[in-house]
């Protein structure tokens, strides 16, 4: 799989997958977070980072895995979350059937602690949204038969975070 | 003019930023990500979209841009400050309107379209024109036409540079504190944008002008 994004240099445009990239520090990606967890209450906040992060790496994802073989599938996508930055994810204990992903590293994690301290909740929405995008694009399965919680999160002193999926 | 922006994005484009072993991108006193445009482009319009419903557009709109603000004064400033500046645009500065033109042209490597300056008087003005703002391009996928402009990470980036510039000075290479960002965003007349044409809008491109609050 090519993980190699493409720039358009008369546009200015990044693209990967069919889907746009775009930089950004983790000041501004913190800032977001928190502006949307603040604006429609965290529960909701939480819930609707998860669905777009979901959708949006799904649809990325089901790009790139297209003619790739199934059980190469879930290692490309964590190769890819470590190359766009977003922290070194451990899927040893994932399979397509569902399972954990430990987040050696977490961006959202990282940044959050050395912006604001240690958070009340996990902090990962991205990553768990793009896990479960993942897992759906590897097995074509629909994205609302995939659950998946952030059970534990560095940003809140845990060793690392653990994001736990299920396939209904 | 002696910025050759072209030559900033290729410099800048073909750093080869990706994540190290540990999976991050540190670089220029940041953590970077290269992200996903559908991503922020759908928690931020769907945050706009319910405080609209609820009579608080402006809210809205005032915290986005807000973010914007955060992300000009931590990236546009911190990359100002790096040794990768000075190595690639430093040279070129002969005026200080030129450190506009010079972040411009970082701006235009990062994937965000096409940021064009217009009009600029010095410590008054700032048109910045967008052609391909991933912002506007997410809504007019996703949405009828709006109402209102929508490229609110935009909006408080052009307000960064003239508060950065002006207001602030990042040529002295401050330290980028949480009193600064206050001094240089909530006080006094500082700049303040508004997005007066948005492709989200119907226009042909956006359109983003930083005048000071009091100019308005």
């Amino acid at each position: 799989m090519s993980a190699q994004p493409e720039f358009d240099a008369n546009r200015n445009l990044l693209t990967l997958g069919g889907s746009q990239l775009v930089f950004h520090c983790h000041h501004y990606n913190l800032h977001l977070q928190r502006t949307v967890d603040e604006a429609l209450g965290a529960d909701a906040g939480r819930a609707l980072q998860r669905s777009a992060a979901g959708e949006s790496a799904r649809r990325m994802l089901s790009t790139l895995f297209a003619g790739q073989p199934r059980e190469e599938r879930l290692a490309s996508a964590s190769t890819l979350f470590s190359q766009l930055g977003f922290g070194l994810s451990d899927i040893t204990s994932l399979s397509e059937s569902g399972g954990r992903v430990v987040l050696v590293t977490s961006h959202y994690a990282v940044g959050w602690r050395s912006k604001w301290g240690e958070p009340p909740r996990a902090v990962c929405h991205f990553a768990t949204g793009y896990w479960a995008g993942a897992l759906s694009a590897a097995t074509g399965l629909e994205p609302e038969r995939i659950v998946a919680d952030e059970v534990q999160c560095a940003a809140a002193g845990a060793e690392s975070c653990i994001i736990e999926l299920e396939v209904r | 003019m002696s910025v050759d922006e072209l030559k900033i994005v290729q410099a800048v484009s073909g750093l080869g930023i990706a994540g190290n072993d540990e999976g991050l991108i540190p670089a220029f006193g940041l953590y970077l990500t290269k992200h996903l445009a559908d991503y922020y482009n759908r928690i931020s319009f769907a945050t706009a979209r319910r405080l609209e419903k609820q009579g608080l557009a402006e809210d809205g709109r005032t915290l986005l841009i807000e973010a914007g603000h955060v992300c000009a004064f931590n990236t546009f400033g911190g990359i100002m400050m790096s040794a990768e500046w000075d190595a690639v645009v430093q040279p070129m500065i002969q005026t200080r309107e030129d450190w506009i033109r010079g972040m411009v042209g970082v701006v235009n490597a990062f994937g965000w379209g096409r940021w064009s300056v217009g009009q600029l008087e010095p410590n008054e003005r700032l048109t910045i024109s967008i052609d391909d703002s991933y912002e506007a391009r997410g809504w007019i996928r996703d949405y009828p036409q709006s109402d209102v402009p929508r490229c609110y990470l935009a909006s408080g980036g052009v307000a960064g540079l003239m508060n950065l510039l002006y207001i602030g000075d990042i040529t002295s290479r401050p330290a980028l504190t949480e009193e600064y960002y206050t001094k240089l965003f909530r006080e006094g007349d500082h700049f303040v944008a508004r997005e007066e044409r948005c492709v989200a809008r119907g226009d042909q491109r956006c359109e983003i002008t930083a005048r000071r609050k009091s100019a308005w």
